[in-house]
């Protein structure tokens, strides 16, 4: 072996050694926080979810705006969103996480209807829902209603919060909750939006069970509208 | 040990952090100083909850009480939630702490006793075996760090007709005693209901009737609604006698909101000092 | 039997020349050497019975049973192989547990048909594994999934089907698998079911059971009866021995009036 060539050896293992050695170092002193401070799409704090059962039906309601912190991603946003024939969501939470779900539970209740030959019922897609956002409630922030009709019960509405439960009533407004910036999940009860605990007040109050279509519609609207300052 | 439904359930409380409890409890702990606790968390904490349970054994029995209330931080979000669950024919499961899991839990005890009853061979599981099963159930969720976020009270009649009463946390701790309660029932509660049996002499309880106890629940649940700010004026009694597992209507304790209007140096009053 | 020597009977996953699976036709050899089993749907419920053929004397009363409970509103009646029913049952519970995680409510019977039906047929694929020597009768109570009161799960009705060593399943008004299936159908063809209430058809199905029963072949035989009713609450369950006792009895004594009669 010549010298020279002897050298470079030695310069590259002891090269080698350091560089190991500081990447080594450098590796304990990361905080390991990046993948989650990228950005997120957050439909979270602002956004006003809504579903109310009257006898024939449901009747569903969302704003459209979509935030990145104060900044609005998307003005236009359709947050109800379909899962099958007679049934829809109101999304709100992570705008990837919620969509992620619905497209897992919308091929899931495809799948259904196939091999039992007939329509779910709101109360499955409810479930599929649920047990999406319960086995992976630690990675999600999803607040989610379900909302559709069927045969056996006719409208029906259901509500699955932060949590992963599954709520049943005749109307639904979506959580208060917000997503902070590292992407870990809050919840709050006087953020702005549908699940203001004043538009709490407002459904409490004025809500009857007898309502039809027109009358649930109205309901829906003005919450809606009330959600938007609130 | 705080027995607050808050983010810092389970934990004992940092004086060092909140000497007096302060901090809204919704909230849970503030924020220690590691800016990287956000990126960190991984255990669960509970969102939807509810607040105590209470139960008593009587002569013949056991009795249980709830409220209707699933909470969502401070708000008061789901008012017609029952918590006092019938498993099989002769066990009854009262839960506080958080609902999603609650709702899994049962599904889980479903689970063990239709497994139990495809036997065929007449034997259902007794209110021991079920707890059992549940506290190594809790007992092994806490220990993959993913616990339970849940205080659950399990009654019934053993297979011997005696009264059965215990307690199983989101710790996988258990104990059994005549009176139980969860959360802040074990504050306040639990007091008036020892105080009950104790009268009553050595195992009060066998001296205690059935419209007796329910008289002490209903009270202790009255005093619950005036000093928990989680609790509703809606709940339910569930027994377990030989008649079975009975679970009733909601009801409501009658309250009094009168003024403390003689009470001297404050309020309502032109008295000079 | 054209199928032996000739080769194309040695694996489950050979043709024959004219398209036929000899070991799916021996796996049902296997269900016609074993005791009757029925089902008989009816109006209000289910009743499943069966000729269960006892080998020895020394077995305790009751050993060895071929009716079981698979999810509190379903069971099934096998014939064949007594360990393949035994684990079939067992597939049977899992794949009713399965459903219940994933959708939270009882399978429906048609669906549990179908599982254990594409189960039976995985296993007429391969030259490793033997098919089922078994035919299973699969009874369920079908009740709305928002059924916690009586009214409601009254509301239900009631499924009845049968799944083949080949994979295949129907759905029958009444069925007939073992030994004594041509003479039991016949008999069952008899029948209004439709009309009959499940108490009544308890007495039939005992007397199928007993008229089927060849004493001259086999000797002793216990009858084994389940049902889904009113009285069980719509759950399957084993008849309860005074009413069992009390509905065989009174089958003896028609065939016995029938005898007679024929004298």
């Amino acid at each position: 072996m010549s010298p020279t060539l002897a050298f470079s050896y030695i310069f590259r293992l002891l090269s080698y050694l350091s560089t190991y050695r500081t990447e080594e170092q450098r590796w304990h002193n990361t905080p390991h926080t990046l993948p989650l401070s990228l950005p997120r799409l957050l439909t979270s704090n602002q956004t006003s979810i809504m579903a109310v059962a009257f006898q024939g039906g449901v009747v569903v309601g969302a704003d459209s705006r979509t935030t990145m912190g104060s900044y609005i991603a998307n003005r236009v946003t359709d947050k109800l969103t379909y899962l099958h024939e007679r049934i829809y969501c109101c999304r709100s939470g992570s705008a990837a996480d919620t969509q992620a779900i619905a497209d897992v539970a919308h091929s899931q209740l495809a799948m259904y209807s196939m091999q039992h030959e007939q329509r779910p019922n709101v109360e499955v897609a409810a479930t599929l829902l649920e047990g999406l956002c319960y086995s992976n409630k630690d990675r999600l922030s999803a607040g989610i209603i379900v909302a559709g009709w069927d045969k056996e019960n006719g409208g029906t509405v259901y509500n699955i919060p932060l949590g992963g439960g599954m709520f049943k009533g005749p109307w639904a407004i979506g959580s208060p909750h917000f997503t902070s910036p590292t992407g870990s999940v809050r919840f709050a009860s006087r953020t702005p939006g549908s699940g203001s605990t004043y538009i709490y007040g407002y459904c409490d109050a004025t809500y009857r069970e007898d309502w039809g279509r027109d009358e649930t519609v109205e309901f829906v609207r003005n919450g809606e509208f009330l959600g938007a300052f609130f | 040990m705080n027995h607050f439904p808050s983010t810092s359930w389970g934990k004992p409380r940092n004086d060092a952090l909140d000497p007096y409890a302060s901090f809204p409890i919704h909230q849970g702990r503030p924020q220690t100083n590691d800016v990287f606790a956000d990126g960190v968390q991984r255990t669960q904490q509970p969102i939807v909850t509810g607040t105590s349970v209470l139960g008593i054994k009587f002569k013949g029995g056991v009795m249980m009480a709830a409220d209707n209330l699933a909470s969502y931080g401070s708000l008061a979000r789901f008012k017609d939630i029952v918590r006092l669950h019938p498993v099989g024919e002769q066990t009854l499961l009262g839960a506080s702490g958080d609902m999603a899991d609650f709702q899994q839990v049962k599904r889980l005890l479903e689970n063990l006793i239709t497994s139990e009853a495809l036997q065929d061979d007449g034997h259902a599981l007794n209110p021991s075996q079920i707890y059992e099963y549940l506290s190594n159930v809790m007992y092994q969720k806490r220990s993959k760090f993913d616990p339970f976020w849940n205080a659950f009270l399990v009654g019934g009649l053993d297979h011997d007709g005696e009264p059965f009463l215990s307690y199983v946390d989101l710790l996988g701790t258990t104990y059994s005693s005549p009176s139980l309660a969860t959360g802040y029932g074990n504050h306040l509660a639990q007091p008036l209901l020892r105080r009950a049996l104790e009268r009553l002499g050595p195992d009060g309880y066998k001296n205690l009737e059935e419209d007796e106890a329910k008289k002490i629940i209903q009270s202790a649940m009255r005093v619950l609604f005036y000093r928990d700010a989680r609790a509703l004026n809606k709940f339910q009694i569930a027994t377990v006698t030989k008649r079975g597992v009975e679970v009733s209507e909601p009801m409501e304790a009658p309250t009094e909101w009168g003024f403390a209007e003689g009470l001297r140096g404050y309020g309502n009053s032109d008295e000079t000092y | 039997m054209s199928s032996i020597g000739t080769g194309y009977d040695l694996s489950a996953s050979t043709y024959s020349p004219d398209g036929r699976i000899f070991q799916v036709e021996y796996a049902n050899k296997a269900v016609d050497n074993s005791g009757t089993a029925i089902g008989l749907r009816c109006k209000d419920g289910i009743v499943l019975a069966v000729e269960k053929l006892v080998l020895s004397k020394l077995l305790v009363p009751g050993a060895n049973k071929r009716i079981a409970s698979v999810d509190l509103h379903a069971g099934i009646a096998t014939a064949g192989l007594l360990a393949d029913g035994r684990h079939l049952a067992n597939r049977a519970r899992d794949e009713c547990e399965s459903y219940r995680d994933n959708y939270h409510t009882q399978i429906p019977t048609k669906m549990l048909a179908e599982r254990l039906s594409l189960y039976f047929q995985a296993y007429t694929l391969y030259s490793s594994v033997r098919p089922f020597g078994l035919s299973a009768i699969v009874a369920g109570w079908d009740a709305p999934s928002n059924a916690d009161t009586k009214e409601k799960k009254a509301a239900g009705e009631p499924k009845l089907f049968c799944v083949e060593p080949s994979g295949v399943y129907w759905g029958y008004r009444g069925c007939a698998i073992g030994k004594g299936r041509q003479l039991a159908r016949t008999e069952i063809e008899k029948l209004k079911l439709e009309e009959l209430t499940v108490e009544e058809a308890l007495v039939d199905a005992a007397r199928i059971i007993h008229t089927v029963h060849d004493e001259a072949k086999d000797k002793a035989f216990e009858l084994e009866l389940s049902w889904i009713s009113p009285a069980s609450g719509w759950k399957h369950a084993p008849v309860p021995k005074e009413v069992a006792d009390e509905a065989e009895a009174k089958a003896k004594k028609i065939i016995e009036e029938e005898n007679e009669m024929e004298e």
